[in-house]
């Protein structure tokens, strides 16, 4: 919506718009502050028609608390009318019924009904006709309805009508005569019958393409009343009447009527709920029943009193022994009235009876605990007969690895067995490590409590969550380990023998020459050995196993990347909010897999250091492209100080550092990225044939050249070291290993 | 608080209260918005004799009969917190020293002030107040955002100022003491076009294809 006047503007002298409201069909509306700070609403008269100024100069001293009050009329420097008014917060009813798209409760829509009514009857009965009563003019502000646009409204014939100031909305609620010209204050009965409907059943009951095709509907269909409650219907169907003459003649007379009938289908509503619940209004016994039932209902009462009245002069004088005949007495009284009740008839005996017979039966229990001395309390310690501890029953044999003995277990049935293996033996960790699992129970504990049960306690909470890190790594290794051992059977060769554990089987003559040396390599091998089995050296890698170890990995880094993420989250203040960390995520896992694809699909080829190299530039190009593309989509920035962005080579070589210093480019993105992935050796993070599984002054180094890179390309310093150093943690995490001795 | 009582009536009359930056929004209303980690609520006090005394009344002064300082709302790292000074209920429990805040809580204080509070984004720490009890401070006020990060303005829910007609979403991003402007869509500030995004000053008028706004920052 496009509005004439900007804020801050003072097209009338004393008054400072500060913001546009609506723009109806008269004129353009405003919030303004007049000179000493009272809040008005002015509204713009876009053609100065006499007639109209005329309609709003009799309105202008009219007072009702459910009318908008007109304050004034000014003239501005170019001559055009002003209307000062009363400015009313608080939903409009047409947004109100927006949010209600199936209509509102009815005792909502009786308080609208109350405040429309009482404000239109009143103009009603000062002679005048609102004529452009519609939800957009009706407001409700601290529960009070106001009626708005009073005296505003043009002679709204359509014939007079101009596009620009007639909007379709009135249309919908315009009464058939005002195509003859007649403005009765039957138009605002048909109106409020309009908007009563569309508050019932959230839609208008005409509605069409074109003002013409609404306008015709008015004059000549019936409305569709099938959606309203009978009792209603015939409210409403008198007052959406076509003819004037036969329309209800009055606002008030339509609320009465409506607010008649309203009642009437709740007594009817309330009527059919008991009916169900009793199942038998329409039996002959019925009211004599409901009497009965009353009647049950005051004895009942009256024991009740007697038995708190005993309960406080028992208590006042320490008397509970003496007063418990008493008391037994009434439990005896109501005990007959129920068996009474329920042999005359089990309906007697409602919710409410059952109640107050309860609440006898708990005094009687006091007056029981409290008069009957204390019984002592029986040690039965001493009885249990004393069991003797089995002798400890011989461990139970562990059952073979596998099922059959006899058949050598195939490499798949070894794998999985291995992975499974892992997996279960982790429920058990609490046997070896048990203060973690202790800890972690704790944290679980702290965890699950309502956020801020105090202070303190969540601030416990954020302490513990250190151990969920340690939990988590430890459960992260003790999985890796089973899958990567299990991985290992898969791509072991078969055996000859059945033997479990692997790596010292010996040599046997049919093997193949590279097995032959994998089992001399079961021996220790020499250090130069080692060095000459590196990540440089050549060897066949089936396209199946690249592709398998590869998924494997990309899945690991998928865990690696959310458990780095999660301990920079939780365990430092690293990242400002939540969009941060979904990009810190993003750009581990997709640097992680960008490396991993590459160095899998190159390992074991004769090593090119520069085609490697330029790979990963290339790579790592592709990653900072995504990671801008994300980072303009999230709307984030990244934490940044100015000054290293001037001092950059970005800075110095070009000139379309933009206004904005917090707002990375895309070149520093891309930059970072690409020398990263270029000044790095990553082959030997993720090479199978690594030194190290895991090797931490890999993750020292790469972090010192993401900073370099980082301060280079103008990148936030201390997010590229992080990032660096988390890339190749997850990478190192995520990368198959082959075991020096295994490598052959 | 009560300002207008200690400035001569001039037209530069600042219209919101101590810290807050206020954004008057068209066809939606009037937002304020909060960048302080420890917001205080209060009653409206008594108009101090001395001009610029900002110690006495709280942030958000609400004209009811609530304490000068009757709690304190407090941001943390993890969440948001309710300190009562005087009584106070969240989400229909006395309060005796503090509470957490969670997204839905209605805030009861004193006898009649109620305050919804409201989280609506996920990837925003930024919550929002909104008016329940028809209690205001002295002009009207469709609820006060307390900035963490960003701010989303826009038709969803999601957003902290819900601007129903739009059909863009607009960030404030909150740089350090700054306050900067982001959009997806094509802005002007002051009829000059905004690019990546830019800081925004006092006075300045954002508009978009379908929105405009206003922001009021104090200095």
């Amino acid at each position: 919506m496009k509005f004439t006047f900007a804020p801050e503007s003072r097209p009338l002298d004393g008054f400072t718009i500060k913001r546009a409201i609506a723009r109806g069909g008269f004129g353009e509306v405003y919030y303004a502050l007049t000179d000493s700070g009272k809040e008005v609403a002015i509204k713009l008269l876009q053609d100065n028609l006499e007639v109209e100024l005329r309609g709003v100069s009799q309105c202008l001293n009219l007072k009702h608390p459910n009318l908008v009050t007109l304050f004034d009329i000014k003239q501005d420097g170019e001559g055009d009318h002003w209307i000062v008014m009363e400015f009313v917060g608080g939903k409009t009813l047409d947004r109100v019924v927006h949010e209600n798209p199936n209509g509102l409760p009815l005792d909502e829509v009786l308080a609208w009904l109350d405040g429309i009514a009482a404000g239109i009857g009143f103009l009603h009965d000062r002679g005048i006709v609102h004529r452009d009563l519609k939800p957009a003019n009706i407001f409700r502000e601290n529960g009070i309805v106001k009626v708005g646009d009073v005296g505003l409204s043009k002679f709204i014939a359509p014939s007079r009508r101009s596009a620009h100031t007639q909007s379709v909305g009135t249309v919908y609620y315009m009464a058939p005569e005002v195509a003859k010209g007649r403005y009765g204050r039957e138009v605002d009965v048909y109106s409020l019958a309009v908007i009563l409907y569309e508050l019932l059943t959230g839609k208008v009951p005409f509605d069409g393409e074109t003002t013409a095709e609404i306008l015709m509907k008015h004059l000549t269909e019936r409305p569709n009343l099938a959606p309203i409650s009978p009792n209603l219907r015939q409210v409403l169907e008198i007052a959406l009447e076509k003819d004037p003459e036969r329309r209800t003649s009055d606002v008030l007379e339509l609320a009465r009527q409506f607010r008649a009938a309203a009642t009437q289908q709740v007594a009817s509503e309330d009527l059919k709920t008991d009916d169900k619940v009793l199942g038998a209004e329409s039996s002959p016994d019925f009211h004599e029943i409901h009497a009965e039932r009353l009647w049950i209902c005051a004895q009942l009462r009256e024991l009740l009193d007697k038995a708190r009245e005993l309960e406080t002069a028992a208590d006042r004088d320490r008397a509970w022994s003496q007063k418990q005949p008493h008391i037994e007495e009434l439990v005896k009284q109501a005990r007959e009235i129920r068996t009474k009740a329920f042999n005359r008839d089990n309906r007697l005996w409602d919710y409410s009876a059952e109640g107050t017979f309860a609440s006898v039966l708990t005094v009687a229990d006091k007056f029981h605990k409290l008069a009957s001395p204390r019984l002592p309390i029986l040690d039965y310690a001493d009885t249990q007969p004393y069991e003797k501890p089995a002798a400890a029953k011989p461990a139970p044999q562990r059952p073979s690895m596998f099922p059959n003995p006899k058949r050598p277990a195939s490499r798949w049935e070894k794998a999985c067995y291995t992975t499974g293996r892992s997996v279960s033996g982790l429920l058990s960790l609490w046997q070896r490590h048990p203060l973690l699992l202790i800890g972690a129970a704790v944290a679980i504990l702290i965890w699950t409590m309502p956020r801020g049960v105090s202070a303190n306690v969540m601030s416990a909470g954020r302490g513990m969550s250190f151990l969920w890190v340690v939990f988590g790594v430890v459960v992260t290794i003790e999985l890796f380990r089973g899958v990567s051992r299990g991985v290992d059977w898969l791509f072991l060769p078969e055996r000859s023998s059945s033997t479990e554990s692997h790596g010292r089987s010996t040599g046997h003559g049919h093997q193949q020459p590279h097995q032959q040396w994998r089992a001399e390599s079961s021996s220790r091998l020499h250090a130069a050995a080692f060095r000459a089995v590196n990540p440089n050296t050549v060897r066949e890698i089936s396209w199946r196993r690249r592709i398998t170890e590869l998924s494997g990995s990309l899945a690991t880094a998928g865990l690696a990347t959310a458990l780095v993420t999660a301990v920079l989250a939780y365990v430092t203040q690293f990242f400002g909010s939540t969009a941060l960390v979904g990009q810190f995520a993003a750009g581990t896992l997709l640097g992680s897999w960008g490396l991993l694809i590459v160095s899998k699909l190159r390992e074991g080829l004769p090593r090119e250091r520069y085609i490697d190299r330029m790979l990963l530039a290339g790579v790592g190009v592709l990653v900072g492209v995504a990671l801008f593309q994300l980072d303009g989509w999230l709307l984030i920035d990244l934490p940044t100080d100015g000054w290293s962005q001037k001092q950059s080579l970005l800075a110095m070589t070009s000139t379309s550092l933009s206004g904005n210093p917090q707002h990375i480019l895309a070149e520093s993105y891309v930059a970072f990225f690409a020398t990263l992935f270029f000044f790095r050796r990553w082959w030997w993070h993720t090479d199978s044939f690594r030194a190290h599984r895991f090797r931490v002054l890999s993750v020292c180094l790469t972090a010192i050249v993401g900073a370099l890179a980082a301060r280079a390309w103008g990148f936030p310093v201390l997010w590229g070291t992080v990032w660096a150093a988390s890339l190749s943690s997850v990478v190192q995490l995520a990368a198959v290993w082959t075991p020096r001795e295994q490598r052959r | 608080m009560l300002s207008f009582l200690r400035h001569s009536p001039v037209v530069s009359r600042p219209t919101t209260q101590g810290a807050m930056s206020a954004i008057w929004i068209d066809g939606v209303g009037c937002f304020w918005l909060s960048q302080k980690d420890r917001v205080t609520i209060g009653g409206p006090g008594a108009p101090s004799a001395k001009p610029d005394d900002e110690r006495e009344t709280a942030d958000l002064a609400i004209l009811s009969d609530l304490k000068q300082r009757h709690a304190t709302i407090v941001r943390n790292g993890e969440g948001y917190l309710l300190e009562a000074h005087g009584t106070a209920r969240v989400a229909g429990r006395d309060v005796l020293e503090r509470a957490a805040l969670n997204d839905g809580a209605m805030i009861e204080l004193g006898r009649s002030v109620r305050l919804r509070f409201r989280q609506p984004s996920a990837l925003s720490l930024s919550a929002r107040l909104d008016f329940v009890s028809d209690h205001r401070p002295t002009q009207s006020v469709d609820g006060v955002v307390l900035l963490a990060d960003t701010c989303l303005l826009g038709s969803g829910d999601e957003n902290h100022v819900v601007c129903h007609d739009w059909l863009g979403q607009i960030l404030l991003v909150r740089q350090g003491a700054e306050l900067w402007c982001r959009s997806r869509q094509a802005l002007t500030i002051n009829g000059h076009r905004l690019g990546s995004g830019r800081r925004l000053q006092s006075g300045d008028v954002v508009s978009g294809e379908d929105s405009r706004f206003r922001i009021e920052i104090p200095n």
